[in-house]
């Protein structure tokens, strides 16, 4: 596979586990303000805009914290990097380059998600149709994983792929995580939740998609350090960050010359091991800096892993078009 | 009421004869359609419309705002050829591009037909797609021209002419493989009730070709495209997924010092065996062409000439995709093959002759004026449907440089029933069907047939609002038999 397109089909990964993230999370988010009183709900769609750490952006663009900005922001903006329009439109850009390695079927319904999320008005953020357009980016973008699953090979463009996916996708727990839990920690009472910081625990596990497996296995009722340790550390669920850099690790070990990133990867293996969730669930600020760390050694892997193995390195996360766009254009087809 | 009750034509119709009945190929579809309600086709065309929104069926547009991908434009009702006619057209242009091969690479060699006075030396002198650096370079089996996009047009009098050849790097085959994919979600239920031969050996064909271009076992193959922003970008990477080839930039190809082309791969530099490029000659080194193009690859044209690497369609292969040269193909394959050409031209005159300038100068209001190396339809003249003024601003032309002209007359270009706001009506026509030669020689089973979807309008490129329709190829052996052995009681 061609260094460019292995850049595209990485970032291809990336915007597509990001997409899945946020409409899950919007999703289940949804959902649990139906059982919040309305002078909370405002506030808590505001986590959504932290969990991306766009706080200043919308800032930027927006004066008033109504529920209706929030959504828009989160959804059909193309000034938030992190909206389900501007994702799909970063899946659709890399797809675009990668459309003669990834399966025929991938590739179908991954375009159709994306141009049936760019026909989405403003105003159908509102909700009755909000629910429905979340539901449906949200199956669509099951589909793409499944066509790509069972329908390309076990081949480079796979492993890169997979590789941006579970990047992104430690990346997006390790932030559901951290701004999810910061208003719970601080009326923090371990013995006895309260009924909404039962449903906010429980909402971090749904943002997640893992609370069914969470019941069927710590078979305990939910508290802090149990969840903590479920996203952080469990073994078996493909959502937690253990679980994420554990596949990673597997990945990389796999291309030839990446002894320094192995090395790397190990470390924020063991740095997650050694983690004291009993510790974390008791200390917000303990647990922020240490979800923060996190974050920060991901984004060096990807950083060197991008270096590694895309040498020139042109950002294809920009929608930048080609300086020599003139001389593309006076190539005119017959 | 009768979808065909108000359909009508002064033309040569492509699926109903001159009585407005069915010709025997489209009597089946012909007979579907009846049966369908105006809001059935309607969903019809809907349904197909979504399925190439959905699939991706894409052309880029260039304009001032940036580059927009529009949805390739497809009319639901298919243009039919009656097998046994293609079956001459398909053995016209096999010799069409046999003879054209044999030119090139004359003219690249011995330049024995200019020796014989069969055409002139000045010809190819002033081609402006004559390149010196070619001169006596041996392309594996002497062939140049390896993919060949021939238009074909039929005038009033019910022949198929071929109007021109495109031998730099011809488009539009991704578009007939898609139309047909796109017929069967569409009209399924007329496949049972007719023969329609399939095209979908083209690639398989085109894979052959290039493979034949290389002694290797499993040859790398590649296709060099301008990038993403090109306007046929959406064939480049349709051919290279369903080739198996690499699509690449010029910017992922290296020419190492033994002369060998390799790509930058993840796990390093891989040998590439032949490059299907779809980038034109003067873009495709800057080492020998145009020194400013990013497009290509340096060292590019030094591999090509060591035969370390096969480029198709070869550089300089577009010598022979010229309007003056066009008008001499007749007596190129008579030259060549000894054989008489199967498939007629378009009477043309050269405006370089003094006779001929004269008579296009008298007559160019009845005349279409076409330049002798644009394509795509630009800067010509339809004569019927200019004013005086543009007349006249092309007679200056034509007297400034004579050789860079040539005239036509206007056809009746035939019509075919065509799904619009106003119902189905008739629509101009064109075909180009792709010709394929490495080792052996392969024709498409019919080709992309173009529509101009505004009235009257014989311009069919999809950049300047044209359809398309898929073609289908019919058998109908059988029938024409039974009908043959009916007619003595008839």
């Amino acid at each position: 596979m061609l260094s460019r397109v292995a850049n595209h089909v990485y970032w291809l990964g990336r915007y597509l586990e990001r997409a899945e993230g946020m409409t899950r999370t919007m999703s289940v988010h949804d959902q649990m303000l139906m059982d919040l009183s309305e002078f909370e709900r405002t506030p808590t769609w505001y986590q959504l805009i932290a969990i991306n750490s766009t706080e200043q952006i919308f800032a930027e663009h927006f004066d008033e914290l109504t529920e209706q900005n929030v959504l828009q922001f989160l959804t059909t903006s193309l000034d938030n990097p992190s909206s389900i329009a501007s994702t799909l439109a970063g899946v659709r850009y890399n797809l675009r380059a990668c459309r003669s390695i990834v399966p025929k079927a991938m590739y179908e319904l991954a375009n159709q998600v994306c141009l049936e999320a760019a026909d989405v008005s403003n105003n159908n953020v509102t909700h009755a149709k909000r629910r429905n357009f979340l539901r449906s980016v949200e199956l669509q973008l099951l589909a793409v994983s499944g066509a790509t699953a069972g329908g390309m090979s076990r081949n480079e463009a796979f492993l890169f792929m997979r590789i941006g996916q579970v990047i992104e996708r430690a990346d997006m727990s390790s932030r559901i995580l951290d701004v999810r839990s910061a208003n719970l920690i601080r009326n923090h009472n371990a013995e006895s939740l309260t009924p909404y910081e039962n449903t906010q625990w429980v909402a971090i596990l749904q943002s997640l998609k893992a609370f069914q497996m969470y019941m069927s296995e710590t078979r305990r009722p939910i508290n802090g350090p149990e969840v903590l340790n479920f996203v952080l550390k469990n073994l078996k669920h493909p959502k937690s960050v253990r679980f994420c850099i554990q596949r990673l690790a597997g990945f990389i070990e796999r291309l030839p010359g990446t002894d320094d990133l192995q090395l790397q990867v190990a470390q924020l293996l063991s740095k997650v091991d050694q983690a004291d969730v009993h510790q974390l669930a008791k200390d917000q600020v303990e647990l922020h800096q240490f979800l923060d760390s996190l974050q920060i050694a991901l984004s060096q892997i990807s950083d060197n892993f991008s270096t590694h193995f895309f040498p020139a390195p042109e950002s294809v996360q920009e929608k930048n078009e080609p300086a020599n766009n003139d001389q593309v254009q006076t190539q005119e087809q017959r | 009421m009768n979808c065909w009750s108000d359909y009508q034509t002064d033309f040569h119709d492509e699926l109903l004869d001159k009585n407005g009945n069915p010709r025997l190929a489209s009597a089946a579809l012909f007979n579907y359609l009846n049966s369908l309600s105006n809001e059935d086709l309607n969903a019809r065309k809907q349904a197909a419309d979504l399925a190439i929104r959905q699939m991706g069926i894409t052309f880029s547009v260039y304009s001032e705002a940036g580059n927009i991908d529009r949805e390739w434009p497809f009319d639901i009702i298919p243009r039919i050829i009656e097998s046994r006619e293609w079956n001459q057209v398909h053995k016209g242009l096999e010799q069409r591009l046999k003879a054209l091969n044999h030119f090139i690479n004359d003219l690249y060699h011995q330049q024995q037909i200019v020796k014989d006075g069969i055409v002139p030396a000045a010809l190819f002198a002033s081609s402006q797609n004559f390149r010196q650096q070619c001169v006596g370079v041996k392309p594996p089996h002497g062939v140049w021209a390896h993919i060949c996009g021939s238009d074909l047009v039929r005038d009033s009098d019910g022949i198929l002419y071929v109007l021109e050849d495109n031998l730099r790097v011809p488009s539009g085959v991704s578009y007939m493989l898609e139309n047909r994919a796109v017929m069967k979600r569409t009209l399924p239920e007329v496949f049972k009730e007719c023969t329609v031969l399939p095209v979908n050996d083209y690639v398989q064909n085109l894979r052959q070709t290039l493979c034949s271009l290389s002694d290797s076992y499993q040859p790398v193959l590649c296709v060099l495209t301008p990038g993403v922003f090109n306007s046929a970008y959406f064939e480049h990477a349709f051919l290279a997924q369903q080739l198996g080839a690499v699509l690449v930039e010029g910017s992922d190809l290296v020419v190492d010092d033994d002369d060998c082309v390799y790509i930058r791969n993840v796990e390093g530099f891989q040998k590439v065996d032949v490059i299907y490029r779809r980038v034109d000659d003067e873009f495709l080194d800057p080492d020998v062409f145009r020194a400013d193009s990013t497009l290509g690859a340096r060292g590019l044209m030094r591999a090509w000439k060591a035969g370390k690497v096969a480029i198709a369609n070869a550089p300089g292969a577009g010598v022979a995709d010229d309007k003056v040269v066009y008008t001499y193909v007749p007596d190129i394959i008579r030259y060549y093959l000894n054989e008489e050409p199967i498939l007629p031209n378009v009477p043309t005159w050269r405006c370089e002759d003094e006779d001929s300038r004269e008579h296009v100068l008298a007559n160019l209001s009845s005349l279409v004026v076409k330049p002798a190396n644009e394509s795509g339809g630009y800067g010509m003249l339809v004569g019927p449907h200019s004013t005086q003024q543009q007349c006249e601003e092309f007679a200056t032309l034509i007297k400034q440089n004579p050789r860079n002209y040539i005239a036509q007359p206007t056809l009746g270009l035939s019509t075919s029933p065509t799904l619009t706001e106003k119902g189905i009506v008739a629509r101009h026509v064109d075909l180009r069907p792709f010709v394929l030669q490495g080792e052996s020689v392969n024709v498409t089973t019919g080709g992309l047939t173009r529509v101009a979807m505004v009235e009257g309008s014989l311009v069919v490129n999809s950049s300047q609002g044209g359809g398309s329709k898929d073609t289908w190829i019919v058998d109908t052996t059988d029938r024409a038999d039974a009908d043959a052995m009916r007619e003595p009681e008839a």
